[in-house]
């Protein structure tokens, strides 16, 4: 009696908190396929960011860039400051929703810094930057 | 010399399996020296870890880039404090200290019990040895802060900048304490539940362990939100990012078990609840240490791709099952003494704390590991974004605020109408009162804060008045004593009781600062030199940019000059870094904090030396979090001082 005391109110107000902020998580190549069904409505995409595709004007406070999961390129415009860890080549996840064009808008990005505590071998495989 | 901690680690594994065996042994013969003779062996263990320990640091202060964790956490130009603390910024070195440190902590141990609890010690010594076993085989052969790269690098690939940061420094730090400190109640519990003798021994002897951890792990959250706030730039503190609930969810549940425990002790109940929460609190240490180290963290997905994933759940599910038929064979001695008699008491009280505790444990859980079951189960990877945890948080905190001005106030067994009407008329006119008048300064009427605040000013008047009354059963009567003669006294009393108040109220603020985060203000403005832009009551006049040049890194510098009512306050100086070798520039923001609010600014970007953009933001009451943290501090120092019946009994104090 107890246990179903404490856990009734527990149960509802989980799932009544999880109505409105469940987000479903894709690849870009998955948001192509799907591109028609997901207008509009919150998605999660996780991709690395595109090296070279990073616009920042801070004039406007528009950040624009491209993420990729090797197959699809999508672009991404976020009106706000990156993060600060924010970088190309970085895997991002970006909350967003998907535009008629094609571009996700986002409102909320999220720079994955797996590397400050798994460093890839591959990071000294490359030759020596000249800087 | 790297290879010196490389050798002494592997020995060291070596020692602890010995170890293992003689503590074992000695229970099963019973002979004493077995047992100090693994004793001994873990006292050797811990000195061979702190060769390997300093001359990981050694390989770090000397730049010894054919190690590659020294190479992939530090570069040549890294600051010498940066140094010492990227020794801990990658897995494997936080796995290096994290077994230092238990190690550590059992020598203190060992030196505690020297004369106490001598039957326990050699379960206990097992139980730590198996640990330290496990965390020793996964240096020695998976994940060793010694490998090498076949050629070193003429530098480092450096410490990532944003952990240039004194708090990112202290964060880890006090979080790795934290997470250790755990296993020691833990391997007591266990023991009691092994040996069978399931009285409160373990939970006495432990108590000031749990505290110790349950205080570093609460400080290490923190300065975990302090670094987030000031080095990361977007003006806030806690994302329910899955590395903060993380450190979240053993907090939540040290706490409960800090509360519970005292119910065993004054009533004899919760014994069950209690070995279950201390076993639930060390697997989510565990579950933290690996889930902020290796990696798995940033996704859930790269579980899979750490090498640690795999090995890390199997032992996470071999240790649960073993712990729970440990706890289920042993159900029969672990009933109570008693019954709680009446839902309003203040057994029932403790009781709903737990559970409390326990459900936001779960439903911080449930949101974090949500995307797993859902790919699981219906094969869509399904994220539960931010919001859930501030609306499942938000009622629950409330109610364990409440909670603990209810507590102290509701007598034991059963509270009676003469009780409520004693303790509780105060405390309730004060807050309806002082609440009240609190409202017309609300800039906006949002049901959440004015909650918050009535019961904040409830459980602050509560607590006040129960220490001024018995203050002044000390200023007054026989005693006579002065004010501050009559505070010490009363704290020394029962320093348990009135620290837990101390600590208390410093949760209050923290509640009072969680408020103002509704009342956050932001703005983005771009401004040409000698523009002014307005945030909340300031002014904020750009007076132009400058470069400067670092030691490590390049700064550009806005000066802003801030004034409030026409009046200048100062000026502040967000900036932005250069560091060489990483694409983007990092942010400084500038701070001006005040009890009533902070005013932050970040410094977006320029065009040419004259016209610039920013972010302000006025985040109100945030200061009382860290003061809060300052209240708690300090409530847990009197908290663990002995007391004096405890020192009466130790006698060799």
């Amino acid at each position: 009696m107890m246990v179903l005391l404490a856990v009734v109110p527990f149960g509802y107000l989980i799932f009544s908190a999880l109505n409105g902020n469940l987000l479903y998580s894709l690849s870009p190549t998955e948001v192509m396929d799907q591109k028609v069904i997901l207008l509009r409505s919150p998605i999660r995409v996780e991709g690395k960011v595109v090296a070279d595709s990073i616009t920042w004007d801070p004039l406007l406070f528009s950040l624009g860039f491209k993420i990729t999961d090797g197959k699809t390129v999508l672009p991404v415009s976020y009106k706000d400051l990156a993060p600060d860890n924010f970088e190309a080549d970085r895997i991002v996840v970006v909350d967003a929703t998907l535009t008629p064009e094609g571009t996700l808008e986002a409102d909320r990005i999220l720079v994955k810094c797996a590397s400050r505590y798994e460093a890839k071998d591959s990071d000294f495989d490359k030759p020596e930057s000249p800087n | 010399m790297s290879e010196i901690g490389e050798k002494t680690q592997l020995i060291a594994l070596l020692i602890a399996s010995y170890a293992l065996v003689m503590s074992v042994a000695s229970v099963i013969t019973e002979r004493r020296e077995l047992f100090l003779s693994a004793r001994n062996a873990l006292l050797v263990v811990f000195g061979l870890l702190s060769i390997s320990l300093a001359s990981l640091t050694y390989a770090f202060l000397t730049n010894d880039f054919s190690l590659a964790y020294v190479a992939e956490n530090s570069s040549r130009s890294l600051e010498l404090f940066y140094k010492f603390s990227a020794v801990w910024a990658g897995q494997s070195g936080s796995l290096l200290f994290w077994v230092w440190l238990l190690t550590l902590f059992t020598v203190i141990l060992l030196y505690q019990n020297r004369r106490r609890n001598l039957d326990y010690l050699p379960y206990v010594v097992s139980v730590i040895a198996l640990i330290c076993i496990f965390f020793l085989a996964l240096l020695n052969l998976i994940t060793s802060p010694f490998g090498r790269i076949p050629f070193s690098p003429p530098d480092g690939l450096g410490l990532n900048p944003l952990l240039h940061n004194p708090g990112m420094v202290f964060h880890p730090l006090t979080l790795l304490i934290g997470y250790v400190g755990f296993t020691i109640p833990f391997s007591f519990a266990i023991v009691s539940l092994i040996t069978g003798v399931v009285d409160d021994t373990w939970i006495r002897t432990t108590r000031r362990w749990t505290i110790f951890s349950w205080f570093f792990l609460g400080l290490g959250l923190l300065l975990g939100a302090q670094w987030a706030y000031v080095e990361l730039g977007w003006g806030g503190y806690w994302a329910w990012d899955p590395v903060e609930n993380a450190g979240l969810m053993p907090w939540l549940l040290g706490t409960a078990y800090l509360h519970s425990v005292i119910i065993q002790e004054r009533r004899g109940m919760l014994k069950i609840w209690n070995l279950l929460l201390i076993i639930l609190t060390f697997a989510f240490t565990i579950f933290g240490t690996f889930l902020t180290r290796s990696g798995v963290i940033q996704s859930v997905h790269s579980f899979s791709e750490s090498s640690l994933g795999p090995i890390f759940i199997t032992a996470m599910t071999l240790f649960l099952v073993f712990s729970f038929t440990l706890l289920l064979s042993r159900l029969e001695r672990l009933k109570s003494r008693n019954v709680i008699e009446s839902l309003l008491s203040r057994e029932s009280s403790f009781l709903i704390n737990n559970v409390l505790f326990l459900g936001l444990t779960f439903a911080i859980l449930w949101g974090t590991i949500f995307p797993i079951i859902s790919e699981a189960v219906r094969g869509v990877k399904i994220t539960v974004s931010r919001p859930f945890f501030d609306t499942v948080s938000a009622p629950i905190g409330l109610a364990l605020l409440l909670l603990t001005g209810i507590c102290p106030l509701i007598s034991w067994r059963k509270a009676t109408a003469k009780n409520f009407r004693r303790n509780f008329f105060w405390p309730l006119i004060f807050a309806a009162v002082i609440g009240s008048l609190a409202l017309p300064f609300l800039p906006e009427k949002n049901p959440m804060v004015i909650t918050t605040i009535y019961i904040s000013v409830f459980v602050l008047s509560a607590i006040l008045i129960e220490v001024g009354k018995a203050l002044w059963i000390r200023m007054s009567g026989v005693k006579r004593e002065n004010l501050l003669l009559a505070g010490y006294n009363l704290f020394g009393s029962n320093k348990r009781r009135y620290g837990a108040y101390v600590v208390h109220i410093g949760v209050v603020m923290i509640f009072l600062a969680l408020v103002g985060n509704a009342f956050k203000v932001e703005s983005s403005v771009v401004l040409q030199k000698g523009q002014s832009a307005r945030i909340g009551p300031y002014s904020l006049e750009f007076r132009g940019l400058a470069a400067l040049p670092r030691k490590s890194f390049e700064s550009v510098q806005a000066d802003l000059a801030v004034f409030k009512e026409g009046r200048m306050l100062g000026s502040l100086r967000p900036a932005k870094r250069f560091y060489p070798g990483k694409e983007e520039p990092t942010t400084e923001v500038d701070i001006r904090s005040t009890p009533k609010e902070d005013l932050y600014t970040i410094l977006a970007g320029w065009e040419g030396m004259e016209k610039a953009s920013f972010k302000f933001i006025v985040n109100p009451l945030i200061f009382w979090l860290w003061v809060g943290g300052f209240v708690i501090t300090f409530g847990t120092i009197i908290v663990m001082f002995p007391e004096r019946y405890e020192k009466a009994a130790a006698g060799y104090r």
